[in-house]
């Protein structure tokens, strides 16, 4: 028994003995030059940690920025009608939509600034995304970022568009993770305060997103979402989102189905007004451009 | 008598290891990673031109004999780049990224790398000359032979070196996605303009 160790452990011996000469060998020849003392430094290029394509799943943020000095402009729509209306209805396409458009800019690599609006109750939404620190671990990349803004109600009835009771402000603790080549999943703890506007005194809630993104393909991505928001009686239920993504060169395009007609992040986080099931479904989608 | 003469001999074979032919005259020069190098990915498509534009470029050429000089014999010679293809700047980062990731593959094929011999240098002005290098480019993993003629200028004390060449993405098996890739040309120019500097040949 001893022999036949010691016999296997001389011929592992010698082939880990060819391992280390082949790669002391043969690895560094391909980063030398033949006659010449050239020999290949560290690669220079920042190794970057790009979790999710887009820098929004639907509703929710991921911690993805643009670069520095680029825009990005969006269009969302959600029709109003559930596609259970069928044909009569076109399945929700005959609407009415709710509408909203925003321009971001990368104010650098890590910081965007967004103004948009949706024609729900006129929300301005003001915000700001900053990618706060990206971890290249081999099995578990992970970038980890916070959004912040305000979201104005400038069409509330019955209150001048300035009084305090129209505002909505929002905080969002932002981490994704890819869980492999394909697979990537965010967690998204969320804070809003005055979560409906039309409550007598304002009341503030935390709420918690979820996110996967399956890449089928470099252009195509399965998305699901599901948000459990606080307790709000005027919009009672956790909102749920699936769909997919195509990806083009500065475009991206989600098509969906959801149970939330709300656009903007502050109206968005305060929950829906119907359930997640087959009766209540929205179609709705996003479109983005990037450019500079 | 006998012992000097082996004395004698003993040091010319001492010179002959010591001092192979041609290599006192070694001329080598390195990419001088601190000039101001630029290589530019060039895409000219109907209604979308765009570059890609990166200065981590590295290499070295090494030659036996003087300087740059018009009809010496260049046979012995190496010329080697390589360029970084990670921080290819396109102008949009999701535009980086698909380019890295999806079509040129960078986690798998790092570099894009020239490894030629030069033919012949030829003097094409006052401080100016025009080296001609046979060679093969590789990228995304395909090596290919290219022809490559580059206006070399004397410089500090290396030369700056100018280089154009067109690149099929076809021949290297990198594929042009018709909805990404819609305004990306089938052909990609590439121009290197960077600066190497001599360094003491060992």
């Amino acid at each position: 028994m001893s022999y036949v160790l010691s016999r296997s452990n001389s011929i592992l011996s010698r082939f880990l003995l060819a391992l280390a000469v082949l790669a002391t060998v043969a690895l560094p020849a391909a980063a030398q030059g033949g006659r010449a003392g050239w020999t290949r430094g560290e690669r220079r290029a920042p190794q970057r940690v790009e979790v999710f394509h887009s820098t929004q799943s639907v509703h929710l943020p991921t911690a993805e920025t643009m670069g520095k000095g680029e825009f990005e402009f969006e269009i969302w729509h959600r029709f109003v009608l559930p596609v259970s209306s069928g044909l009569n209805g076109l399945w929700g396409l005959d609407g009415p939509a709710l509408i909203r458009f925003a321009l971001a800019y990368g104010v650098s690599e890590r910081l965007v600034l967004s103004l948009g609006r949706s024609n729900n109750r006129d929300n301005v939404d003001f915000k700001f995304r900053y990618k706060a620190l990206e971890i290249p671990n081999e099995n578990l990349p992970t970038v980890v970022g916070l959004q912040a803004g305000v979201g104005w109600n400038t069409d509330v009835f019955g209150r001048s568009d300035t009084d305090g009771r129209n505002f909505q402000y929002y905080a969002q603790l932002i981490v994704n993770s890819g869980l492999s080549d394909r697979l990537a999943v965010g967690v998204v703890p969320s804070f809003l305060t005055n979560i409906d506007i039309d409550f007598p005194e304002a009341k503030s809630a935390l709420g918690l997103g979820l996110y996967g993104h399956y890449y089928a393909t470099p252009l195509l991505a399965f998305i699901a979402e599901a948000y459990i928001a606080a307790p709000n009686p005027s919009a009672p239920h956790n909102i749920g989102t699936v769909g997919i993504q195509l990806e083009t060169g500065g475009h991206f395009f989600k098509l969906f189905v959801t149970n939330s007609s709300a656009l903007n992040s502050s109206q968005f986080l305060g929950g829906a007004l119907t359930q997640f099931t087959a009766d209540e479904l929205m179609l709705g989608f996003n479109i983005t451009r990037v450019l500079r | 008598m006998a012992r000097s003469f082996i004395s004698v001999g003993g040091y010319v074979l001492l010179a002959a290891v010591a001092l192979k032919p041609g290599e006192s005259l070694a001329q080598e020069y390195h990419v001088d990673r601190s000039r101001d190098n630029r290589v530019v990915f060039i895409s000219h498509a109907p209604f979308d031109d765009f570059e890609g534009v990166t200065d981590l470029i590295d290499g070295y050429v090494y030659w036996e004999g003087d300087g740059l000089t018009e009809g010496s014999d260049y046979s012995n010679s190496e010329l080697y780049f390589e360029v970084e293809l990670d921080d290819l700047d396109t102008g949009l980062r999701l535009r980086n990224r698909q380019m890295r990731n999806n079509y040129l593959e960078t986690d798998e094929y790092p570099y894009a790398t020239y490894s030629a011999v030069i033919q012949r240098v030829e003097r094409t002005g006052d401080a100016e000359y025009t080296v001609h290098a046979s060679g093969s480019f590789g990228i995304h993993g395909v090596e290919r032979p290219v022809e490559l003629s580059c206006i070399v200028n004397p410089d500090r004390d290396g030369y700056r070196v100018r280089c154009g060449f067109e690149v099929i993405l076809s021949d290297y098996n990198i594929e042009r996605p018709s909805l990404m890739f819609l305004k990306l040309s089938e052909t990609i120019r590439l121009e290197l303009d960077y600066y190497v500097i001599r360094v003491e040949s060992e």
